[in-house]
């Protein structure tokens, strides 16, 4: 019988198991033992934070003469203590312990090493050592991939609505074009800007003011990744002798190359924070960074703004006089499914994409709010964009475009308006927002537009009403908003989106929704969905309204 | 964030006819409350692929090829972080373990006859057992392990299967199935090291592969190779 069978061929092959092991044992322990000690002695990277700066100093010429005058306008006192380097002694005593010691930044005063866990848990002891931060590696340059063909006539037609949407019209009837407005882009690389048409501006105007390669220590950054190439370009490039690429051509630009692109490891977070420490120096009050930290360092509840280096870091440089715009990431339609570091930080501008076919946010725009329910993206900006490629010109979709179309309207906003501080300018971005003071987590307060900026924007308030009725909150809209339609009914225009949230007495978001308006009575909202103190906005055609439940 | 439900619905406009609300973004529950699911969460299932060679000591009679001698599995990988350092697993695969024999004097697998090709496949499904160690700091994602377990590869059906090309130039293959000198079951254990969703394993069968009512010479009991999780 087979039962039987099997009984018999067990108890032999018990005793064979453990002849066989033994025969194999001596291979598979070294085997073990190899793995075990890889582990044993594994490194982790991760940041030092000090106590104090010890007897540090810094020489009068660390800043340049426009740095000085900036920090003087926007009365921010200098040297600070944070702008005095890491003392050496405490710099050496870890160099002493870890295997190996990145660099430094001034701002957190901390150093990026690398060490085993006995060094770590040795570093920890020192008595300057406040803090230790262990972290893994991981980044994105928040771009999506794409095809870049040719320009072509709808490419054309693409690039002329993208500064169009932001209302450079305005700026340009103002006068306005970024002039005088320093501008900081950390990003992968700047392949061809050297060469590229599109910057010849800046080339021959000599508004290239400096570039440094944070990786290599070198001052060349025209080479490796293009993803800086386009975000530039979408700050202040310019396609020919009329199209914009970007809505401020006539900013001074500082390039760093901070990121490897393929290759991830602690030397870019500290890249990236060195990096906005060098541009201090030299005055920029704007730096655009088309990237995020997500999944492979953090998680989802760390995105409070308060937790990642690089997030402190930015925050520290509005206390410089410096503004962070920052991508939002494209995680809206990925697993992590929101925003990436620094994006979560309080005074980073962060922005998020548009679909520039549909006026709403794209799929791919990562949405806030931050774990600690901050709203988040601030604004929105086009997503899918023409931008400089190192050979030509073509489309590319992601938020790293976006923000830097929001980096050039900073800049002209600084420009009509150069006593603003930091948090003034977000602010000023902010309101300027379409939507503004509505907003919802995928498009932050809306595209900031110029006409807004400039209070040169004017509203139809009789566009729709909010009319409570029995168990309902109907939401009218006004005859003349409503898309033509001929005589079958069907629309012959596309109709306008009416934009609603329900907010709780916090201002936090429990609901929100883009309705497209094609009948007087847009939409309806039944009563019982709000709470009491609950307030209901809906935003139509620049004008918003509230209905605060009882 | 985590939204329960987040729906963008973007459809073409003009083919609707007087839609009254024509949703286009809808977002009705925004919360911040995170998954206990994920690559370093408390629970991660997922989707994986392996391929490994099988090699070692060729015994006289019983020489076997590579790659013809080979393992591929695909299985569902269950891993609960017990903490930052170590996980527990489970493992349920489908595989086939195939030993492809060489054809020459002294053959004895499973006669002496000579053929173009010949092999011996047991298709299997596999509980498995593992304990995970992580190296390093990491996000939400699997980040750099080493792992160590054991399997069961249960017999669904083991064959031998000959080839040959026959004098008027026809190629005549015989598949034999219900092999009854091969075991209803294995066990092996193995060790692998890895980053994210790539590892390299190490297994060894501990367990002979032919009943003992033949006494065919042991067949080569390592495999190495690789295996790409999905997630």
């Amino acid at each position: 019988m087979p039962g039987n069978k099997s009984k018999t061929v067990d108890n032999r092959q018990l005793q064979h198991i453990f002849e066989l092991w033994s025969a194999m044992k001596k291979q598979l322990l070294y085997y073990l033992l190899v793995c075990f000690s890889s582990a044993l002695v594994a490194q982790s990277s991760g940041w030092v934070f000090f106590t104090d700066k010890q007897h540090s100093a810094l020489p009068d010429t660390y800043f340049d003469d426009y740095a000085k005058a900036r920090k003087d306008r926007l009365a921010i006192a200098y040297p600070a203590a944070s702008d005095l380097p890491v003392s050496d002694f405490y710099l050496s005593s870890v160099v002493r312990v870890a295997d190996t010691v990145w660099g430094a930044s001034r701002w957190l005063n901390a150093a990026a090493i690398t060490a085993t866990p006995a060094q770590w848990a040795e570093i920890a002891r020192l008595p300057f050592v406040k803090e230790t931060f262990l972290q893994s590696t991981g980044t994105h340059l928040t771009h999506r991939a794409q095809e870049w063909p040719p320009l072509s006539d709808s490419d054309s037609v693409l690039l002329a609505y993208q500064t169009r949407r932001l209302g450079v019209r305005h700026w340009q009837q103002a006068g306005i074009t970024g002039k005088g407005v320093r501008v900081g882009v950390v990003d992968g690389g700047f392949k061809g800007v050297d060469v590229h048409p599109s910057f010849a501006h800046l080339r021959e105007e000599g508004r290239i003011l400096a570039t440094y390669d944070f990786l290599r220590q070198d001052s060349s950054v025209y080479g490796y990744s293009s993803h800086g190439t386009a975000v530039l370009s979408c700050i202040a490039g310019r396609y020919g002798d009329s199209m914009l690429i970007g809505v401020a051509p006539e900013v001074e630009v500082v390039l760093a190359r901070t990121e490897y692109g393929i290759r991830e490891n602690i030397q870019e977070e500290l890249a990236w924070i060195q990096a906005i420490e060098w541009m201090d120096r030299f005055g920029v009050s704007i730096i655009n960074a088309s990237l995020g930290y997500t999944n492979k360092r953090y998680f989802q509840e760390e995105m409070d703004g308060r937790t990642s280096p690089i997030v402190r870091a930015a925050n520290q440089a509005v206390q410089k006089g410096i503004l962070i715009v920052n991508s939002s990431g494209n995680e809206g339609d990925g697993s992590w499914g929101t925003l990436g570091t620094p994006a979560d930080g309080d005074s980073v501008l962060t922005v998020g994409a548009t679909n520039p076919y549909t006026d709403i946010a794209t799929s791919f725009s990562s949405p806030g709010p931050t774990a600690d329910r901050r709203l988040k993206p601030n604004v929105t900006a086009p997503g899918i964009v023409v931008g400089a490629t190192p050979k030509g010109m073509g489309e590319t979709a992601g938020t790293s475009f976006s923000s830097p179309l929001v980096a050039g309207f900073a800049a002209c906003l600084l420009q009509s308006r150069p006593a603003l501080t930091p948090i003034a300018l977000l602010r000023a971005v902010e309101e300027a927002g379409h939507l503004y003071p509505y907003y919802d987590y995928h498009h932050g307060y809306g595209v900031p537009i110029a006409s807004k900026a400039l209070g040169r924007h004017t509203v139809d308030t009789s566009s729709f009403i909010i009319q409570p009725s029995g168990e309902y909150i109907n939401i009218n809209v006004n005859e003349a908003y409503l898309p033509e339609r001929d005589d079958e009914d069907r629309l012959l225009s596309p109709p306008k989106h009416l934009y609603y949230h329900i907010a709780d007495t916090d201002g936090n978001l429990r609901q929100y929704r883009v309705i497209a308006a094609v009948e007087e009575e847009a939409y309806f909202i039944e009563k019982e969905q709000l709470q009491p103190g609950d307030i209901l906005r809906v935003h139509f055609e620049g004008v918003t309204k509230t209905y605060t439940a009882p | 964030m985590k939204k329960l439900a987040t729906l963008f619905v973007l459809i073409c406009l003009f083919a609707f006819v007087a839609p009254a609300q024509t949703v286009l973004l809808d977002v009705d529950k925004v919360d911040t409350t995170y998954s206990k699911f994920g690559p370093n969460r408390k629970h991660f299932v997922h989707l994986y692929f392996s391929y490994g060679l099988i090699f070692g000591k060729n015994n006289e009679g019983a020489k076997t090829r590579v790659p013809g001698s080979n393992d591929f599995k695909i299985g569902l990988r269950y891993k609960y972080k017990i903490s930052e350092l170590l996980s527990l697993g489970v493992e349920a695969n489908y595989g086939n373990h195939t030993f492809d024999f060489r054809q020459e004097e002294g053959k004895v697998i499973v006669d002496t006859t000579l053929h173009d090709e010949e092999e011996i496949i047991m298709h299997y499904l596999e509980p498995t057992l593992f304990l995970r160690f992580n190296i390093g700091e990491r996000g939400n994602s699997i980040g750099r392990f080493i792992d160590f377990g054991a399997g069961l590869p249960i017999r669904l059906v083991a064959s031998h299967f000959t080839q040959n090309e026959l004098p008027t130039g026809e190629v005549q293959t015989v598949t034999t199935s219900r092999l009854s000198y091969v075991q209803s079951y294995y066990a092996h254990a193995f060790a692998r090291i890895g980053f994210n969703n790539l590892a390299f394993f190490y297994q060894y069968r501990f367990t002979d592969f032919f009943t003992n009512a033949v006494d065919y010479p042991a067949l080569p009991a390592m495999t190495m190779g690789i295996q790409l999780g999905i997630h």
